[in-house]
């Protein structure tokens, strides 16, 4: 192994590929806490030609390669063991040609046949996408957006992760309720897989091979770049923003009204964004400006001994016309109109829910299931709430027409038995809740990472490998995910303090 | 495949460094938010705030590696973006003060230390300077008055920036205040603010001079304090209280002074400045005190400027290149490029509010550009509210 590591890293000095060999315990990890130790090399291709180069090597040598992205993911998918090369690919098609990032740029516009397209002449109603490249995020591609008034699609809480990782691991977020899923909302995607004999470059444009390779967890190949949806944003006028709120001491009754409510908007609306947060007196900071805030400031005053819980629907006036009606249907649920800036703001504060308590930090993990049953919506959060009990942190999630995700992060003060105690009320809440008859399913948002031959389904287990054996013959891209026993070694345990 | 993790826990916990203190005290989740976000990675793909916080936590504070700790320009772009707020600026300016010692890199300071020098020197106990020389006739200083003009480096800086007149800043601030009807104090006893002393970790130097502005400071029982520069202000307002307790005075970046006096009819900016201009928002200014609108307040008061703002403004602005003069090498160059690029997209003069923001940029059209540029002039706000006055 020794060998091919140092054969390794005179490949990247040799072909100019930039590269990290030294002090790699800041690759030890990502969002997930989870580890498998530190890979042996990171490497940072520019673009698709040095991946080419990449993984010929890798074939060759056979030394395993695992791509990365941002990191963000919670799952652990981009966590390398020893003896591979991590890929760092955020700067494939995000940079110039000296390997620098550019954040501003111009957007590459086409239609659904690849055709270029005049994005100041285009109609709302026309299905376009952005020719981009997998390093690029969805923050970046807003911004250059934004001048013509049209975003991406389908955006995950994370804008900053970049869109091949979005693709490796299938993320659903904003724009998913239209749009589907971020693989539905490729056109077009271009990767760099291995052969027996060395690496290929291959164009996927069919829409139904798209879809099986989205969430294919870096194992067939390093996607390179990508044709990603685009949606005009909408006229103030034609859109709708609301928050409904319901407040209860029992979790049970506020989970069996909202999943009611749930069940009816999505057989009767169509909407672009369906977000819920509980609010506590921890969620935002006392100086946070929303407080003062003349319509949202009066939600974060929950009542004593009382769960506030709050649901936040983006859509268009069109599409959710039927939305007052339903919550009318409900006493318990208070409903208001909101502007955009306010939607906007709370979406904040949700993004930011699971990431923050006051002076406390989350403990990433096991925190996101889908319940499919929104019937079940109440019995889920009296198991849940009471594993949680005395935890700081409050749950937050999605609702999709397909079901509700959750999202909850134990918060704890930076200190090891702190984070030790959070993790192990992790444990506690995957046991409390991914039960089959609450038809509960873990981690369906971030991908299940190195979890996904143990924990998923097992039918996805059957595609994927047979799509890693299409895609990947050399079996050189993340063969360790194959091994369901790589579950890591939560990270947390190592800190020096 | 091993899959065993070759990373041992550390048998004994020793008690947190200062430094790791701060990283633990808001709790890094790894987002990544911050690499995405921070200048100097996008010029140099392995630098990474992210990283450098995981072998913290993995490693303590010793796994700071000197190129990671001296290339982090202290922008606070990463902070910003951060959703646990973690302060990873203050964590490399308790690393560098604290490893500076031991470091072969002791004096990171560029042209040829120059700002690290006259900084040592105004620490000195019994200094005379004549801090007035370059204010010129017609302008009107005081010796005592409700107001101090804390004037930072200007009278020094065009010792070596000569091609700046950063002097100008100084007397068109004093012209602005003139026609207010302020007479300002200018005290020969004002010695560097310190800035750069702190955030390159130099802690004794910093503190001579923070005793040493204090005692003055309250001395003129002033009401006011007033500076052009956005590093002094930073200092003079949120991080001197932290050292002396309160100064006794109401301290304003001049901005804020501007913007008031225009408001109240004070000052009356009449005269037509035909330009369309962005602005710069310095990173001491704006991230680190949270001053954003009152140089738009002022900049929108000029008549005839068309004002028209970047991409990245306000908590997102991109930084300058340079911080606290630690650092500027080829990458700098580039970040530099990429800011008045996008400057240049939108108007034909950069206004900013930082003396430092402007030599830097400057520097950098006067110099080399890696690419070509488009015209673009780099403007001070104050001179350029200056141009308004009748």
């Amino acid at each position: 192994m020794a060998d091919a590591i140092l054969a390794a890293r005179e490949f990247l000095q040799d072909s100019g590929i930039v590269h990290d060999a030294g002090e790699l315990r800041g690759y030890a990890s990502d969002a997930s806490f989870l580890t498998l130790g530190t890979p042996s090399l990171v490497a940072f291709p520019k673009d698709e030609a040095e991946c080419v180069r990449l993984v010929e090597f890798a074939v060759r040598h056979r030394m395993p390669i695992v791509p990365r992205a941002t990191g963000s993911s919670t799952a652990g998918a981009s966590v390398a063991p020893p003896g591979s090369i991590l890929v760092d690919m955020e700067r494939v098609g995000a940079c110039d040609a000296r390997g620098h990032r550019r954040g501003l740029f111009t957007p590459q516009v086409v239609d659904a046949k690849g055709q270029a397209v005049d994005l100041s002449k285009a109609g709302v109603a026309d299905e376009l996408y952005v020719r981009v490249g997998a390093g690029r995020t969805a923050d970046e591609m807003n911004r250059a957006l934004a001048r013509h008034k049209w975003v991406v699609g389908v955006v995950p809480s994370s804008s900053y992760s970049t869109f091949g990782g979005n693709f490796a691991t299938n993320a659903r977020g904003n724009g998913t309720p239209a749009y589907g899923a971020f693989g539905d909302s490729v056109n077009r995607v271009r990767l760099v897989t291995s052969s027996k004999e060395g690496a290929r470059a291959l164009e996927v444009t069919d829409r139904e091979e798209i879809r099986r390779l989205g969430g294919n967890h870096g194992l067939c190949g390093l996607v390179t770049e990508l044709d990603v949806r685009i949606a005009p944003i909408l006229r103030a006028e034609d859109m709708l923003c609301v928050i409904l709120q319901i407040e209860s001491e029992d979790p049970e009754h506020l989970g069996s009204v909202i999943g009611g409510l749930m069940k009816r908007v999505a057989a009767s609306c169509r909407y672009f964004a369906g977000e819920f947060l509980f609010i506590d007196s921890g969620i935002v900071r006392p100086t946070d400006p929303i407080r003062k805030d003349a319509v949202l400031g009066a939600y974060f005053e929950p009542p004593p001994g009382k769960r506030r819980m709050v649901l936040l629907y983006r859509g268009t006036r069109d599409g959710m016309a039927a939305l007052p009606g339903i919550a009318g249907e409900f006493p318990d649920v208070a409903y208001r109109e909101i502007t955009y800036p306010q939607f906007q703001a709370m979406m904040k504060v949700r993004t930011a829910a699971t990431g923050k308590s006051l002076q406390r930090v989350n403990v990433p993990g096991c925190e996101d299931f889908i319940i499919y049953d929104p019937a079940r919506f109440g019995q889920v959060l009296v198991r849940m709430f009471a594993a949680l009990e005395g935890a700081a942190g409050r749950p937050v999630g999605h609702h999709y027409p397909d079901g509700i995700v959750v999202h909850y992060r134990p918060q704890a003060p930076l200190r090891r038995q702190a984070i030790e105690d959070a993790w192990a009320l992790n444990l506690r809440l995957r046991e409390a809740v991914l039960r089959e008859e609450l038809t509960v399913e873990d981690r369906k948002e971030h991908g299940l990472g190195l979890a996904l031959f143990r924990d998923g389904p097992k039918s996805r287990h059957e595609e994927l490998r047979a799509l890693k054996k299409e895609y990947d013959p050399a079996n050189v891209f993340s063969p360790h995910l194959l091994d369901g026993r790589a579950e890591g070694a939560f990270i947390g345990t190592r800190f020096v303090f | 495949m091993t899959l065993a993790a070759p990373l041992s826990a550390p048998e004994a916990f020793p008690a947190l460094d200062p430094a790791l203190k701060i990283l633990t005290a808001e709790g890094c989740v790894q987002c990544n938010k911050c690499t995405f976000s921070c200048p100097v990675h996008r010029v140099d793909v392995t630098f990474s705030p992210r990283k450098v916080i995981l072998q913290a936590y993995l490693g303590g504070g010793d796994a700071v590696s000197e190129r990671d700790l001296w290339a982090c320009l202290t922008c606070g772009e990463c902070q910003a973006v951060c959703p646990t707020e973690v302060p990873y600026p203050a964590f490399i300016r308790a690393k560098r003060e604290q490893l500076r010692p031991t470091m072969e890199r002791a004096a990171p300071c560029k042209h040829g230390g120059f700002k690290e020098v006259v900084a040592r020197i105004m620490a000195r106990p019994g200094l005379k300077q004549d801090r007035r020389a370059w204010i010129g006739d017609g302008l009107k200083v005081a010796d005592k008055g409700d107001v101090v003009y804390f004037t930072g480096c200007l009278p020094y800086l065009d010792g070596i920036f000569s091609y700046c007149d950063s002097a100008s800043i100084g007397r068109a601030a004093i012209r602005l205040m003139n026609a207010a009807g302020i007479v300002p104090v200018v005290a020969d006893a004002e010695r560097c603010c310190g800035h750069d002393s702190l955030w390159n970790g130099d802690a004794e130097t910093y503190r001579k001079l923070v005793e040493a502005n204090a005692a003055w400071i309250k001395k003129t029982g002033a009401k006011r304090l007033v500076t052009t520069c956005a590093e002094c202000f930073s200092m003079l307002k949120h991080e001197y209280p932290k050292v002396t307790g309160d100064l006794g005075v109401e301290v304003l970046h001049f901005s804020e002074l501007l913007e008031e006096l225009v408001a109240s009819g004070k000052v009356r900016l009449t005269k037509p400045v035909d330009l369309q201009v962005t602005y710069q928002d310095p990173c001491r200014l704006g991230r680190h005190a949270k001053e954003y609108d009152a140089p738009r307040a002022v900049l929108k008061a000029i008549p005839g400027v068309k004002f028209v703002e970047m991409d990245r403004v306000r908590e997102n602005s991109m930084c300058c290149g340079v911080g606290a003069y630690s650092t500027c090498d080829a990458q700098t160059k580039f970040m530099q490029q990429e800011r008045l690029e996008e400057a240049a997209s939108k108007a034909e003069t950069l206004v900013t509010a930082c003396p430092h923001c402007r030599i830097h940029f400057s520097c950098y059209i006067d110099g080399r550009p890696v690419d070509p540029l488009p015209e673009l002039k780099i403007v001070d706000l104050t001179v350029l509210a200056a141009q308004a006055l009748e």
